[in-house]
C-alpha cells in the first residue's frame, strides 16, 4: 500500500522481505523419498480419521474408491497399533466423544410397513389406536418477561446465516429467549456423520423449546444406507421410504406429549443448479406431506419465498424491506445475510402470531 | 483444490515428482506445468477454465501488440498507451463484471429508491471465479509493464505457465512477470532443493490456517460477529483481536504454503507478510502485511495517480484514493471501501502528523509500546468493517465494545492465550526460523519423514473436522 516512503526502496533495518537463495538443501529425489514416506507414515498414524473422512462422503464410487484405499491402511494401521498416538490426542482433545450419538436408531413412525409413497402421492397416517387418548392440540403459550418463550434453531449449513438472523431478532424481544445449533454437512441421511434424531433428543432434554425451528435437505439429496446395511439410490422408492421414514420420525420425536411445543420444518429454498433444484423440491415435498398430517408441526415453505413467478431459483428478490437485493449467496445454494433476515422475520411473525405476541 | 486436503496431497506429489523429471525437457515441462495448473484450477469449477484461457490469450496478445506499437528505441507512443489503457479498461471489465456487477447493480436500485427514481439494471446472478482478482492484477502487470518498456514479452506458453501457476493462482502472493520470466528461463539443479524451508513454510502454514484460524474463526468471531448485541464488551473486543489474528493466520497460512510448494517445485516467490502485527505505524504495517499487493497499487496506481509528487494535498489524495480503491479490491461491499478510507485516512493523519512532529533520534521504550498499541488497535478497529456483513453490524459491535460491559462465556482461557501467543510470535527474532534451518541442517532424512508424518497428525488432530475454504479466495 502507498506510504510516504513508496517510491523509495524498502526499510532495511527489518528482516529482509526476499532474502538470497541460501540455506541448506536437499536432492529432489531424496525430496520425493521423505515426502513419500512421511505422507505413508501419516496415512497411518491417521488412518481412522481418513476412514471417518471417507465414510462422510456421499455413497457412490468416489466414497468407494476413498473407502477401498483407507480400510486396508486402517487395518495396517491398527496391526501394528499406529493409531494409537491419534486416539491420545482425540481423547485428550475431546474429539473422540464427539461422534457418541452414534447407535441411535430412527425412531420409527409405527410398526407397519414403511410408507413407500413417492413424494405428492402419501396416504394421510392411519388414525390412532382407540386405546390411546387423542393428543392436546398444540399451542404456544403467551410468555412474559419473567417466563419467555424458548426458541430452539438449527439443522444443517442453511440454518446457519438464517439462524443468526432469527437470533438476533428474537434476542430484540424481552418475551423470547433462543439458541441456535447449526452443524455443517449434516442432515437425515447420514446418521453415520451425524445423528440429528439423537442429538435432538439430548437437546429437547436440555432446553425444552417450545417454538423448534428445523431446516434439512440441503446434505440430503445423496444416497442412503439403512440400518441393515442396504443402500439405496437419491429418490428411488425405497430412498423416498426411507427417507420419509426419518423425516416423520424425527417430526414424531419433536412432539410434546403436554402438545405445548409446535415445530416449525423450513423446506429448502430454490437452487440455481436446475437439477439440485429438481431434487430439492421432491425434499420439499416429503416434509409438507408428513408436516400436513401431524398437528404440531408447520411447514415453512421457503421455496416459494426465493423464487420468482415462475417458481424459478431467484437471487435479486425484495427484501425484509421491500427493496430488492440479493437474497443468495454466491454458490447459488445458502442465503445472504438479507435473505436470513427475511426468511427469519418470516418464521418468527409465525411463531409470534402463534403465541399472541404483539 | 483446497491446499490442505488429502487430494492436493496427491496432487502435489505427481506434480513435483514429473516437474522434476521434465525441467529439462523444457517445452514438455512447460505443457505439463500448463496443464497441471488448470487441472488445478477447474477442480472447483471447469467452467472457469474457459476464463482464465482467455485471460492468457487476451493479455498475450495485448502485450504482443503493445510491444509492437513502442517507438524503436523502446520509449512509449500514443499507440502503446491507448493499447495499454485498452487492455487494462478490458482487464478491469471482465473483474468489474465478475465481481461488482451485483454490487454495483444492488447500490444503483437503493439510490433510485432513496430518489423515487426507478432503476431497473438487469439483476444476474454472476457466479464469482476464485482468484480472478489475483490473476487479473498479474495480468495488467505484464502488459503494463511492457508498455513502459520495463520486461520483455514472454512466448504464449511461458505466460500461460505464469499466469496459471498454481501455486498462487488463486490468492497470490501477486507475482509479476519480471519475477517469474527469468525463474522461468533458469533450470533449476535438482540437487538442490530447498526442502527444509519449503517444509517449514507449508506446515507453518497449514498450522496457521487449519489450527490457529479455524479454531479462532468457530469460538469466538463468527458467533460474535453473527449476532454482536448478544455477547458483552470484552466477548465483542475478543473477537475483534481474534478476527486480527484469524484474517492473519488464514492469509498468511495461505501464503506460506504457496511459496513452500513453489519452492519445492524450484520457483522463489516474493514474501508476502513479515510480521505485521510489530509494527509501529500504519505505514509499517503497509510494509509487512499483503506485501504484493502493495507494491503493486503503489507501482500501478499510487505512482501514475502522481505518488508524491506534488503538493502536499495532491499527495493526501492520492493516498487516501489508493487505499479507498485498495479496499473495493477486496470485495463488493461498502464495508470493504469503508476498511480501504480508514486506512486511507490513517495514512493521511500519519504522515500529516509525522510532518509536523517527526520524532528526533530513536524514541524511548515507552514511547515504542504507544506507538504499537496505537497502531494495532487502529488497524483492529478498521477489521471490525471488514469482518462486518453490513455497517449495522459494524456498529453493533463497536457498540457493545463501548457500552455492553462485562465478559461472557465465549472468553475463554484458551481463545485468550491462542489470541496472546499468536501476537507474541510476532515479536519473535525474523530470522529464528533461518537460524533453526541452519541447526537442523545435518538431521538425517528419515527424521524429517518422521516430523512430516506427526505434524500431519498434529494438524489433522486440533484442526476442524471437513476443511474451511480460505477467506482470501473470495477476494
Amino acid at each position: 500500500m502507498p506510504t510516504e516512503t513508496l517510491e523509495r526502496p524498502p526499510p532495511t533495518d527489518g528482516p529482509d522481505p526476499d532474502p538470497p537463495p541460501t540455506g541448506p538443501t536437499v536432492a529432489a529425489g531424496r525430496v520425493l523419498l521423505v515426502g513419500l514416506i512421511g505422507l505413508v507414515l501419516a496415512a497411518l498414524l491417521n488412518a481412522d480419521s481418513l476412514v471417518a473422512q471417507a465414510e462422510r462422503k456421499p455413497f457412490g464410487w468416489s466414497r468407494d474408491v476413498s473407502l477401498m484405499v483407507w480400510e486396508p491402511v486402517q487395518r495396517t494401521s491398527h496391526f501394528l497399533s499406529l493409531n494409537r498416538p491419534r486416539q491420545w490426542i482425540d481423547d485428550r482433545t475431546g474429539r473422540s466423544q464427539s461422534r457418541g450419538d452414534e447407535g441411535f436408531e430412527f425412531p420409527p413412525v409405527d410398526a407397519g410397513e414403511p410408507d413407500t409413497a413417492a413424494p405428492g402421492e402419501a396416504e394421510p397416517p392411519d388414525a390412532p389406536p382407540a386405546t390411546e387418548p387423542p393428543p392436546p392440540d398444540p399451542d404456544l403459550r403467551t410468555p412474559t418477561p419473567d417466563d419467555p418463550l424458548r426458541i430452539w434453531v438449527g439443522g444443517d449449513s442453511m440454518s446457519q446465516v438464517f439462524g443468526q438472523s432469527l437470533v438476533a431478532f428474537a434476542g430484540e424481544s424481552d418475551v423470547l429467549t433462543s439458541s441456535l445449533d447449526y452443524r455443517i454437512s449434516t442432515g437425515l441421511t447420514r446418521p453415520d456423520y451425524f445423528n440429528w434424531p439423537a442429538h435432538l433428543a439430548a437437546e429437547l432434554d436440555r432446553l425444552d423449546p417450545e417454538a423448534l425451528v428445523i431446516m434439512f435437505g440441503a446434505n440430503d439429496a445423496q444416497g442412503l444406507e439403512t440400518d441393515d446395511g442396504q443402500v439405496f439410490a437419491l429418490l428411488s422408492d425405497e430412498w423416498i421410504a426411507e427417507y420419509r421414514r426419518r423425516v416423520a420420525g424425527t417430526m414424531d420425536l419433536l412432539q410434546d406429549p403436554d402438545g405445548e411445543r409446535i415445530v416449525y420444518w423450513v423446506g429448502q429454498p430454490a437452487m440455481r443448479s436446475g437439477d439440485f433444484d429438481r431434487r430439492i423440491r421432491g425434499l420439499n415435498t416429503i416434509y409438507r406431506e408428513e408436516a400436513e398430517s401431524r398437528p404440531w408441526v408447520v411447514y415453512v415453505d421457503s421455496h416459494a419465498m426465493f423464487s420468482n413467478d415462475a417458481g424459478e431459483y431467484e437471487a435479486f428478490l425484495p427484501g425484509l424491506d421491500g427493496r430488492v437485493q440479493d437474497l443468495r449467496q454466491g454458490d447459488g445454494i445458502h442465503l445472504s445475510r438479507a435473505g436470513g433476515d427475511l426468511l427469519a422475520r418470516t418464521v418468527l411473525d409465525m411463531v409470534e402470531a402463534e403465541a399472541g405476541i404483539d | 483444490m483446497l491446499f490442505p486436503t488429502v487430494a492436493f496431497a496427491v496432487f502435489f506429489v505427481v506434480v513435483f515428482a514429473a516437474n522434476w523429471v521434465l525441467r529439462p525437457h523444457e517445452r514438455a515441462w512447460r505443457w505439463f506445468m500448463l496443464g497441471a495448473s488448470l487441472y488445478f484450477y477447474g477442480y472447483w469449477d471447469v467452467r472457469f477454465v474457459g476464463l482464465i484461457l482467455f485471460s492468457i490469450i487476451a493479455n498475450w496478445l495485448f502485450g504482443e501488440a503493445v510491444r509492437g506499437a513502442l517507438a524503436p528505441d523502446g520509449t512509449k507512443t500514443s499507440a502503446s498507451r491507448s493499447l495499454v489503457g485498452t487492455a487494462v479498461a478490458v482487464n478491469l471489465g471482465i473483474l468489474g463484471f465478475f465481481k461488482y456487477y451485483g454490487f454495483f447493480a444492488e447500490s444503483l436500485l437503493a439510490l433510485g429508491d432513496r430518489f423515487g427514481i426507478g432503476m431497473s439494471p438487469p439483476l444476474l446472478d454472476v457466479i464469482l471465479p476464485v482468484g480472478i482478482s489475483f490473476f487479473t492484477f498479474q495480468a495488467m502487470s505484464y502488459v503494463i509493464d511492457i508498455g513502459r518498456g520495463e520486461i520483455r514479452t514472454m512466448p504464449l506458453l511461458d505466460f500461460g505457465v505464469f499466469l496459471s501457476f498454481f501455486p498462487q493462482l488463486v490468492a497470490g502472493p501477486i507475482v509479476r512477470a519480471s519475477e517469474f520470466g527469468p525463474q522461468l528461463a533458469d533450470r533449476p539443479d535438482p540437487r538442490h532443493v530447498r526442502m527444509p524451508e519449503a517444509f517449514r513454510l507449508i506446515f507453518r502454514g497449514l498450522f496457521k490456517k487449519v489450527v490457529i484460524a479455524s479454531f479462532l474463526g468457530t469460538n469466538i468471531v463468527d458467533p460474535v460477529y453473527a449476532n454482536p448485541s448478544e455477547y458483552s464488551a470484552l466477548e465483542n473486543l475478543l473477537a475483534t483481536y481474534a478476527y486480527a489474528i484469524q484474517i492473519y493466520a488464514d492469509f498468511s497460512g495461505y501464503t506460506d504454503i504457496a511459496i513452500g510448494c513453489a519452492l519445492l517445485i524450484g520457483f522463489r516467490f516474493p514474501q508476502n507478510f513479515d510480521q505485521p502485527y510489530r509494527s509501529l505505524s500504519i505505514q509499517d504495517f503497509w510494509r509487512r502485511w499483503h506485501m504484493t499487493l502493495s507494491r503493486w497499487l503503489r507501482d500501478y496506481l499510487y505512482i501514475p495517480l502522481g505518488g508524491n509528487r506534488g503538493t502536499t494535498g495532491f499527495v493526501y489524495r492520492n493516498l487516501f484514493l489508493t487505499m479507498l480503491l485498495g479496499g473495493l479490491w477486496h470485495g463488493a461491499a461498502w464495508t470493504f471501501v469503508m476498511w480501504g478510507a480508514l486506512h486511507g485516512s490513517y495514512l493521511v493523519a500519519e504522515r500529516a502528523i509525522k510532518a509536523r512532529w517527526e520524532p528526533r533520534g530513536h524514541p524511548a521504550e515507552l514511547v515504542r509500546v504507544g506507538q504499537w498499541l496505537l497502531t494495532f488497535h487502529l488497524v483492529c478497529f478498521a477489521w471490525i468493517f471488514f469482518r462486518a456483513e453490513t455497517f449495522t453490524q459494524a456498529t453493533d459491535v463497536i457498540g457493545q465494545i463501548l457500552l455492553g460491559g462485562g465478559t461472557g462465556p465465549l472468553v475463554t482461557g484458551l481463545v485468550v492465550l491462542t489470541v496472546i501467543g499468536a501476537l507474541a510470535v510476532q515479536f519473535t527474532p525474523p530470522d529464528l526460523a533461518r537460524r533453526a534451518e541452519r541447526a537442523l541442517a545435518s538431521t538425517p532424512l528419515g527424521v524429517y519423514a518422521v516430523g512430516v508424518a506427526l505434524a500431519f497428525v498434529v494438524i489433522d488432530a486440533l484442526g476442524p473436522e471437513g476443511v474451511a475454504p480460505f477467506i482470501y479466495f473470495q477476494f
